[in-house]
């Protein structure tokens, strides 16, 4: 078996606010991606799920900082060890990154050939002449109509959908071994969305990028990836391949969220909801750090912080009913009583 | 046109012809030009209803639910609210009517004043309104806050202190506060977090039960509205193009766009993999509408000709209480004849691809 | 109970050199307004008019005395009670005409914006130093009433222009709109939910406006134009000695000195209120 494309091992990227208490934002996170595969990572806002990928591209800055111990390798490489110049000729040239908000990640003030272009000066030292010659390629390459046009306009002549795809170009320039995708949809419309979406798709097949694609959005999860991490407090709480997740979910946040969407078919009935809101990092519950919004949790689970368990090959759940299920089926203290608040 | 369902009596809330024109210059020098926000939009919503609007950004949907309250200034056109004309009150007439028609707003940050205290953001209506005294207001802010499920204590808070979605709780009460009959909930959660959302919509919904609210619902998210709505207007480009009752317009969607828009929304389940009608290029500018069907250059409909690039097709009646505005769709009051005389060459036929449904 | 404070407070605390400021102006403050206690002689008696001996600084006379034999700490303490006074008075004139100014054309818009606009742009084309001395050279001596006046009412062009902007971004929140939608009257929308949000730059504005009234009025006072002898205000003091600055520095350097020390004061107060009143950086939560 070969060694996987990344691997992240326990990572820590703490923030230290000014006289602020700490934000343990990724709290030791552990997982891998084989080359050419698209992994999804899954939370809520606050789970610690783009603190991940900017510490991968080590784009934290200060007040964070990745804590000593965390260990990210790519490629045979440790990334936490490099130096900032061989750090940068790994972004984007073998891992690409592509933002939710195109307009922001783009510079107003250069044309988006030029944009593209530069990648390639800065990675391929190619020439103005070839750089340019790239750019159009790529452009057409995402399906931009009249691509030799288009790259001489400035991003902000471009509609959202057209700006995303820029940035797919941007990020496909070298052919990297992986990209992240930071939720690339959710500032678009759906019927755009769904064009980005084959768009992902149609370059991870042709060039056997792997993808790593965080989102909160578990329709996006269901049609782009194989495998998934649903992250929550800081922690990965559990790890299967997708079509077992929306089956056999075992992680009680994951089978809350699951059920706090409002599904096709299930109209005018009252929707499950998870209590309460995301504790913010600060602050992390001791014990199960979703015990206090999870409805099975008991006693041990408000001291006993739990492990990643193997629920099955390839599955793990950061859940004690691994250990005692037939918690599960115990009859639950209602939540309500316990929080008074938002529990609707 | 009669855009509404089959209404019993008189409808709560009337539109008709509601026009929202922007004048926008290109440029420092550029030629004037005038953008069509919303263009020519009729519909009732009945008591007790949600109607939903869905549609993507700068289909017109928020200027439409903004026009309704006066909070944007409609061009032409009327609004019927219980038998009065708003788009005519003026001055203290306009304020008391206020009263009747509140809104819910997308940013659960913008949308409260950060320098006043939960409490002052509730009562501030009923003072203006006179309904209630300082004291009334005190306690009736404490009420309402319990009501959706915060605590009275809160009420001396600063906005900041709170979440986003306890935010959207504190914007639900301060509407509530003037009893209102009509809500326009601006894409209450879509700013939201999954699980945040199913508290507030449950909310939303068991508020409408207690206290007998109207909803206009505008969103994005079509499962959202799928799960809330009674009746769904679509719109494009400034135009309704489908509204029906929500099962038919999910189950039997008519109008090329509305199976488009359906068929692209992600679903949250692995195992049914379907096809997807994947549009064309981008929305166009509303500065620059396509003539006809403004549709029609992403239209995939197999009858798909000339003639939709040049007949504007009316909003219609397909199917009892359905109405869609595609001429390619059986029925249509555009006879064959008229198509052809267009330019038409394929014969109008009903046209509902799988991809479309769920 | 898991209250999330999602959004920070809008107010951070002060920096160092802020807090510093705060002290400085605080002692300088309580100087002026117990100048009569602290005060060691009377800073318009003129003890030795005879002889009108010049002498240095000693125990006696901490910081010497002037031509006139009069004590100079006196004079600089007497002195801080007006160079503040007129200060503080003239923002005062400044804020209250350039915010209602700014309010009015943000929120009324249209027309009427557009010629209050036009008319500060106009205003706002003469440097404010030329147009003061030319209001003097109308006017000629000027009562210390009338100095406040002057100096308020040519300092509050910029404040418009930055109140309208701010009133203008603060008009197409939300909670504006909720406020229109719930029936308010347009004169509550704009005190009850803009004003308060445009306080902050106002303050920071009125700070930093409150060192360049101080300037502007020892400069004045300094050409004689400002607060007339025998009263003392640094302006006019630096001018007694400006004469005698290589044989009695000490009359010119007291008063200017205090000038610097205010000044500076009130500008890295203004700058740390900017800091602390301004938008919080954030760092990635996501």
């Amino acid at each position: 078996m070969s060694n996987p494309l990344l691997t992240v091992k326990d990572l820590r990227t703490y923030f230290y606010p000014g006289g602020g208490a700490v934000a343990r934002s990724v709290d030791g996170v552990s997982f891998s991606i084989d080359a050419g595969e698209t992994v999804g990572i899954v939370g809520e806002s606050g789970c610690g799920k783009s603190v991940t990928a900017l510490s991968i591209m080590r784009l934290i800055r200060s007040p964070g900082r990745v804590e000593a111990g965390s260990k990210i390798e790519f490629d045979g490489k440790d990334l936490i060890a490099l130096d900032e110049e061989s750090m940068r000729r790994i972004r984007g040239n073998r891992i690409a990154m592509i933002f939710q908000e195109p307009m922001s990640a783009l510079n107003p003030v250069f044309t988006v050939g030029d944009q593209i272009a530069e990648v390639a000066r800065i990675h391929a030292g190619a020439t103005r002449r070839e750089a340019w010659k790239k750019a159009v390629e790529m452009l057409g390459l995402t399906g931009i109509p009249a691509p030799d046009q288009r790259a001489k306009q400035y991003p902000h002549q471009l509609s959202g959908g057209m700006r995303q795809r820029v940035l797919i170009a941007m990020a496909l320039v070298m052919n990297p071994a992986l990209i992240i995708a930071d939720e690339p949809t959710t500032a678009l419309d759906v019927t755009i969305q769904a064009q980005i979406l084959e768009l992902l798709r149609d370059v991870q097949q042709k060039f056997g990028t792997a993808v790593l694609l965080i989102t909160h959005d578990l329709g996006v999860i269901a049609e782009m990836t194989k495998r998934v991490i649903v992250m929550y407090g800081g922690e990965v709480v559990e790890e299967t391949s997708t079509p077992d997740l929306f089956t056999s979910a075992h992680h009680p946040y994951s089978e809350g969220l699951l059920h706090a969407m409002p599904r096709v078919g299930d109209k005018r009935e009252r929707l499950n909801v998870i209590p309460g809101t995301v504790p913010p990092p600060t602050a992390w519950p001791s014990g199960c750090r979703f015990h206090d919004r999870c409805k099975y949790s008991w006693e041990r689970t408000e001291h006993e912080h739990p492990p990643l368990y193997t629920i099955a090959p390839g599955h793990v759940s950061r859940c004690h009913l691994a250990e005692e299920p037939q918690r599960r089926n115990a009859p639950h203290k209602p939540l309500v009583a316990r929080r008074s608040i938002d529990a609707a | 046109m009669t855009a509404s369902s089959a209404g019993n009596g008189q409808p709560l809330l009337s539109v008709r012809n509601l026009t929202k024109a922007f004048r926008s210059r290109r440029g420092l020098f550029g030629p004037a030009e005038v953008v069509y926000a919303v263009n020519d939009v009729s519909f009732d919503v009945h008591d007790g209803e949600t109607l939903a609007i869905v549609g993507e950004s700068g289909c017109g949907k928020t200027t439409t639910g903004r026009s309704i309250l006066r909070l944007i200034e409609p061009t032409s056109g009327e609004i019927k609210f219980a038998g009065q004309n708003v788009a005519e009150l003026k001055g203290g007439a306009l304020r008391r009517m206020r009263r009747e028609m509140q809104i819910i707003f997308q940013d659960p940050f913008s949308s409260l004043n950060p320098r006043m205290t939960v409490g002052a953001i509730i009562r501030e209506g009923m003072l203006i309104h006179g309904l209630a005294t300082r004291a009334e207001a005190d306690k009736r802010t404490g009420a309402l806050l319990e009501e959706v499920g915060l605590r009275a204590e809160y009420a001396s808070r600063y906005p900041h202190e709170f979440s986003g979605g306890q935010r959207q709780r504190i914007g639900v009460a301060r509407a509530l506060s003037v009893q209102p009959r009509l809500i326009i909930c601006d894409e209450p959660v879509s700013a939201l977090d999954v699980s945040v959302q199913a508290q507030v919509i449950n909310l939303l919904q068991d508020l409408q039960r207690d206290h007998s609210l109207t909803y206009i619902f505008i969103a994005h998210d079509l499962s959202v509205v799928e799960h809330i709505a009674d009746r769904v207007a679509v719109m494009y480009l400034g135009k309704i193009v489908e509204l029906g009752r929500s099962e038919a317009l999910f189950s039997q969607p008519l109008m090329p766009y509305t199976q488009a828009l359906l068929s692209a929304a992600p679903v949250p389940d692995p195992a049914r993999r379907r096809e997807r009608i994947v549009l064309e290029g981008d929305v166009p500018s509303p500065a620059n509408l396509p003539s006809g069907c403004v549709f029609h250059p992403r239209c995939h409909h197999p009858a798909k000709d000339e003639a939709c690039a040049r007949i504007v097709p009316p909003l219609e009646e397909k199917e009892a209480g359905h109405f869609a505005a595609c001429i390619k769709q059986p029925p249509t009051k555009v006879t064959w004849e008229e198509q052809q005389r267009a330019g038409g060459v394929r014969e109008p036929r009903r046209y509902l691809p799988l991809a479309a449904l769920h | 109970m898991a209250e999330r404070p999602l959004a920070a407070p809008a107010t951070r605390p002060m920096r160092m050199g802020a807090r510093v400021a705060v002290a400085a102006l605080a002692i300088i403050v309580l100087a002026a307004v117990a100048a009569p206690l602290l005060a060691p002689y009377d800073p318009f008696v003129q003890p030795d008019i005879v002889a009108g001996n010049i002498l240095r600084p000693s125990p006696d006379h901490p910081l010497g005395t002037d031509q006139f034999s009069r004590d100079v700490l006196s004079r600089v303490l007497f002195g801080a009670r007006i160079s503040l006074l007129v200060g503080l008075l003239a923002t005062t004139v400044a804020v209250t005409v350039g915010t209602a100014w700014g309010l009015a054309a943000g929120y009324v818009g249209g027309l009427v914006d557009e010629v209050m606009m036009r008319l500060v742009d106009a205003l706002m084309s003469i440097p404010r130093v030329l147009l003061v001395l030319a209001l003097v050279a109308l006017w000629g001596r000027m009562s210390t009433p009338g100095l406040v006046l002057l100096l308020g009412l040519t300092g509050w062009f910029q404040l418009s222009r930055l109140v309208r902007a701010e009133v203008l971004t603060a008009r197409q929140t939300d909670y504006v709109a909720s406020a229109r939608a719930l029936g308010a009257h347009d004169f509550r929308i704009a005190v009850r939910h803009v004003l308060p949000n445009v306080l902050p730059p106002i303050i920071v504005f009125a700070t930093i406006g409150l060192g360049n009234v101080i300037v502007l009025e020892a400069g004045l006072s300094y050409l004689g134009f400002g607060v007339q002898p025998p009263v003392p205000s640094w302006g006019n003091m630096i001018r007694d000695g400006s004469e005698l600055m290589t044989a009695a520095w000490w009359i010119s350097l007291f008063p200017g000195l205090a000038i610097v020390a205010t000044v500076v004061a009130v500008n890295a107060l203004g700058e740390g209120l900017r800091r602390a009143l301004g938008h919080t950086d954030s760092y990635a939560h996501e």
